[in-house]
């Protein structure tokens, strides 16, 4: 696993954990969904957990949320283990799943009413408000409203019972980008105003680039990197020369080996490309050869590029 | 506090349809207590409650779990409560227990009902209702864990409730195995379930309670083992392979159990004693028990022989069933224990048997060969009185005048005079068979065919037990259509050229006729014209008697005379047709000082009799029937 140091400006001062995977590995028979996931959630936080489908995004959540445990490793949250006592931890916990299942016949009054007594911190004023404040039907049954105003229902939901953190599993998903958008500036403001911890499970990088401090990425069950988002964007560096002047063994140049690693190299658009990971940080302004140059990466260029090392 | 939360969103959930379900359960019940006391022959009203766990209580449940469970788990809200703070299994805790006690209060409202509307002759003490509470809670236990096991299967319930179905269907029909003793089954006893009013059936109600638990944990197990991931699977829709594969199951048991019957079917009579005889053509095997019934036997061979063969001959077939025939020397001798699958087998004690009742065998053993060759279907009521008749008139040898032709024709005229107005005793024929007996039915049955052969000749005879023996199973449902249409009665007309009505008509002016015969007016004239009843009373010390008294018809008091005999035994809450060869009976000198027979009812208070009133006459092989009935001891 690859992971920064905190080198972000807007990175807080790192507090206690709230969550904390250390090496975790979770099978199904002889299905292995997760081989190790370590990673490390700060309080306060807005934590970033990026993975393609199927990486095992969902298992993690499950696990966090002690639906199921792990087969190796240990999972804490709140500074104990998260099998020690289940309910007492959901009870701090806000979760809004992938798919929403929701009593269809219910109202979110109705719905409220049903949950407000498991949550001691329950809060049923902030509860109406962001009801109000999502434009959600309070007395209308839940079965009649669309997949957008559902997640929002499950995010009301989540924030009222007070939480300490929130977990979000892909909660966009399906949504239109409109909705998509809308719903990550209402979690980005709740979570900046409660303070609350939020781990944010997503395949969609650019989600992510405009909520998290940081991130983890997994892939294939296991992190592959940990760490800030600008650090990440530092570490991979792409250069490319015209397919026409490209001689085969030619490289950019000498300096761009120095700590580094070719993640990934062919021919893109009519240029051949190579794709180097470093182990601090790309150079600066490097010296290329004639031809060659060094081209600007998005981060879900560079997502890509790290999926495509573990593959 | 979070069970709460849950049971109140049950209640709101599912509020509504356990409403309409209370309601209707409670109207279907009211229904059957008003019908059961307004009934001629009514019965405890708690028999109602056996009824409603028959029916509609397991209906109910069977409800009430798809609402409760099924919901829940295929709808995927199972999800959303798993990520709430609540513990894996408080969910299901809360639906297995509310629908357990919603069952449970259903089953004492039943019970409660019964209690308010029974007849205010019927006791009952707080002994008896805690019974009742007893068992009615047992038995919805046991259900409602079955009921919440299957839920749990999710998709593969059907497949559970199935097989748990064919399960009990095995039990019943595995040769040699008393279903009636296992539990649960043993607590819904038909007789016993109401009408035990103090017995404790402790073991059983312990074996199902301990049954129902360990159904109720396996179903826990199921949904939370592998932190519930089975469940979730089950939870998911059948896939085409899953489909496919049941498919394949299901026809592989069918075919096991069809094997299996076979098998039983096979080993069910398998004479392989020294003492048998035998022959081939056709195929009859007797067995006896010691050298001393070897003539018995050898004169039941026999007659046997010569009845069947006169089957084939006059029905014109090539091969009969194998029949054989076991001598039980421990059975009355009126019983003859008759039985047919592949062959025919016949139980009876003929170690003392005459000539008619040589007869009566054969007449049996042709009565079930003629149900098998027609795979019953000559078993319907419109058309029995006919089966009967063959038998009977095959058994004589096809001979209208034979050394018994008096006895039935007097046997047949004495029934006739109970024959109440419009009553037409060839169409309604169980009711001719349990108010006469089964030796009288198959008498008037002969006549009438002596009458038939009389005037239509021995071919129409022959071509009508032939239109019957010879009916072809229909291989399509416009066959069935058509032998819907075509009644008996109109079968009836197109052979004889006349109306069965206008026949039985003819047929009865013609047997009072036949008191011109001397031998068959003497026969008459043994026996006087009673008027019997039977009652049930109580005396002053609560002990419930049995009275049967008689009286003269038509004032002639001077012919009560003779013995007289009173026969008894429990029959069923439903009425059935009954015959009664046991041996509890009371024989008396018949005279009018009533009450001839009195009797301390072995039964208890509730129970229903059918008892017969019989009378023993000189000529007659066996004794004619005078009054027969059931009577609700009191």
């Amino acid at each position: 696993m690859k992971s920064s140091p905190d080198t972000d400006p807007h990175r807080r001062p790192r507090r206690e954990p709230v969550i904390q995977f250390r090496d975790v590995g979770k099978k199904y028979g002889s299905l292995e969904v997760l081989k190790s996931v370590s990673l490390r959630v700060d309080r306060g936080e807005v934590y970033g957990f990026l993975g393609r489908n199927g990486a095992g995004k969902s298992t993690a959540i499950k696990m966090l949320l002690g639906i199921t445990s792990a087969t190796s490793g240990t999972i804490e949250m709140f500074g104990q283990a998260i099998s020690e006592n289940v309910v007492a931890t959901r009870q701090r916990v806000g979760y809004v799943a992938q798919e929403q299942h929701f009593y269809p016949w219910m109202s979110p009054l109705q719905l409220g009413k049903f949950v407000h007594g498991m949550y001691p911190r329950w809060q049923q004023q902030q509860y109406l408000q962001l009801l109000d404040l999502f434009e959600l039907p309070a007395k209308r049954k839940i079965g009649n409203f669309s997949g957008g105003m559902k997640a929002r229902l499950a995010l009301s939901l989540a924030v009222a019972t007070g939480p300490e953190c929130l977990i979000l599993d892909e909660p966009t998903a399906g949504m239109d980008p409109v909705a998509r958008r809308e719903f990550l500036d209402l979690v980005s403001r709740e979570a900046r105003q409660t303070e609350a911890t939020v781990f944010f499970s997503t395949h969609l990088i650019d989600e992510i680039e405009s909520i998290a401090d940081r991130i983890a990425i997994i892939e294939s069950g296991k992190t592959v990197y940990e760490g800030g988002l600008q650090t990440l964007s530092k570490l991979i560096a792409s250069y490319s020369i015209d397919e026409s002047l490209y001689q085969a063994g030619s490289v950019p140049g000498e300096c761009v080996y120095q700590g580094s690693w070719c993640l990934q190299k062919g021919v893109r658009d009519g240029k051949w490309f190579m794709i180097f990971e470093y182990e601090r940080e790309a150079p600066v302004d490097p010296v290329l050869n004639p031809g060659w140059q060094q081209d600007s990466m998005t981060l879900e260029d560079t997502f890509v590029a790290l999926v495509a090392r573990t593959n | 506090m979070t069970w709460s939360s849950i049971l109140a969103k049950d209640a709101r959930e599912h509020g509504f349809a356990v409403f309409a379900l209370s309601a209707g359960l409670l109207g279907v019940f009211a229904l059957s207590l008003a019908r059961q006391g307004a009934s001629e022959f009514s019965m405890s009203s708690f028999q109602v409650v056996y009824f409603a766990l028959l029916t509609i209580l397991p209906l109910i449940a069977f409800i009430l779990g798809n609402r409760l469970i099924v919901r829940e788990y295929t709808g995927g809200t199972r999800q959303f409560m798993e990520s709430l703070p609540i513990a894996p299994a408080t969910p299901l805790v809360v639906k297995f227990f509310s629908g357990w006690l919603y069952l449970l209060a259903a089953g004492a409202t039943l019970i409660a009902l019964a209690a308010l509307y029974a007849d205010p002759a019927e006791y009952f003490d707080k002994r008896y209702i805690t019974l009742l509470l007893v068992k009615t809670g047992a038995v919805l236990t046991i259900l409602w864990s079955i009921v919440f096991f299957a839920s749990i299967t999710g998709k593969f319930r059907l497949i559970i409730y199935l097989a748990t179905i064919s399960a009990l269907v095995y039990l019943v029909y595995l040769p040699g195995f008393d279903e009636s003793r296992l539990p649960p089954i043993a607590l819904m006893d038909s007789e016993l379930f109401a009408l035990e009013r103090s017995i404790f059936p402790w073991r059983n109600l312990v074996l199902t309670m301990l049954l129902a638990a360990g159904i109720s944990l396996a179903g826990f197990a199921m949904a939370l083992v592998n932190e519930g991931s089975f469940a979730d699977q089950l939870g998911k829709p059948l896939s085409k392979r899953n489909l496919v594969a049941t498919g394949i199951v299901f026809i592989a048991i069918l075919i096991t159990a069809d094997s299996l019957r076979e098998q039983w079917d096979s080993t069910e009579s398998d004479f392989g004693s020294d003492r048998v005889l035998r022959i081939a053509d056709p195929d009859i095997q007797i067995s006896y028990l010691s050298e001393d019934h070897l003539d018995q036997a050898q004169r039941a061979l026999d007659k046997l022989q010569r009845s069947l063969s006169k089957l084939r001959e006059e029905a014109s077939l090539e091969t009969l069933p194998p029949l054989k025939v076991a001598l039980n020397a421990d059975m009355e001798k009126r019983l003859i224990h008759a039985d047919y699958d592949q062959s025919i087998f016949i139980t009876a004690n003929f170690s003392n048997y005459n000539a008619y009742d040589h007869s009566m065998m054969s007449t049996v053993a042709l009565h079930h060969m003629m149900l098998q060759l027609t795979n019953s279907r000559w078993d319907y009521e419109s058309r029995h009185w006919m089966l009967d008749g063959f038998a009977r008139w095959w058994a004589e040898g096809g001979e209208a005048d034979n050394p018994h032709t008096a006895e039935y024709t007097a046997r047949a005229l004495l029934a006739k005079r109970r024959f109440k107005a419009h009553f037409n005793p060839l169409l309604e024929w169980q009711t001719t068979t349990e108010q006469h007996d089964f030796e009288t039915a198959f008498a008037l049955a002969f006549t009438a065919l002596k009458y038939l052969q009389q005037t239509h000749g021995t071919a129409t005879l022959n071509a009508l037990a032939a239109s019957y023996i010879h009916e072809k199973p229909h291989t399509s449902s416009l066959e069935t259509l058509n032998t819907l249409i075509t009644t008996d009665s109109q079968r009836f007309e197109a052979l004889t050229d006349g109306s069965i009505e206008q026949f039985t008509q003819n047929w009865l002016d013609w047997l009072e006729q036949q008191r011109s015969n001397p031998a068959v007016q003497k026969l008459i004239d043994a026996v006087p014209d009673l008027y019997a009843t039977v009652e049930s009373t109580v005396d002053s010390a609560g002990v419930s008697w049995l009275e049967a008294s008689y009286s003269p018809a038509d004032g002639d008091a001077a012919r009560a005379d003779g013995k007289c005999v009173m026969r008894y035994k429990r029959t069923s809450v439903f009425d059935r047709e009954e015959g009664i060869f046991n041996k509890d009976h009371d024989r008396q000198d018949c005279t009018t000082a009533n009450p001839v027979h009195r009797i301390e009812s072995p039964y208890a208070s509730g129970d229903r009799a059918f008892v017969v009133l019989e009378y023993e006459a000189e000529g007659f092989n066996w004794p004619i029937r005078l009054w027969a009935g059931r009577v609700t001891v009191k």
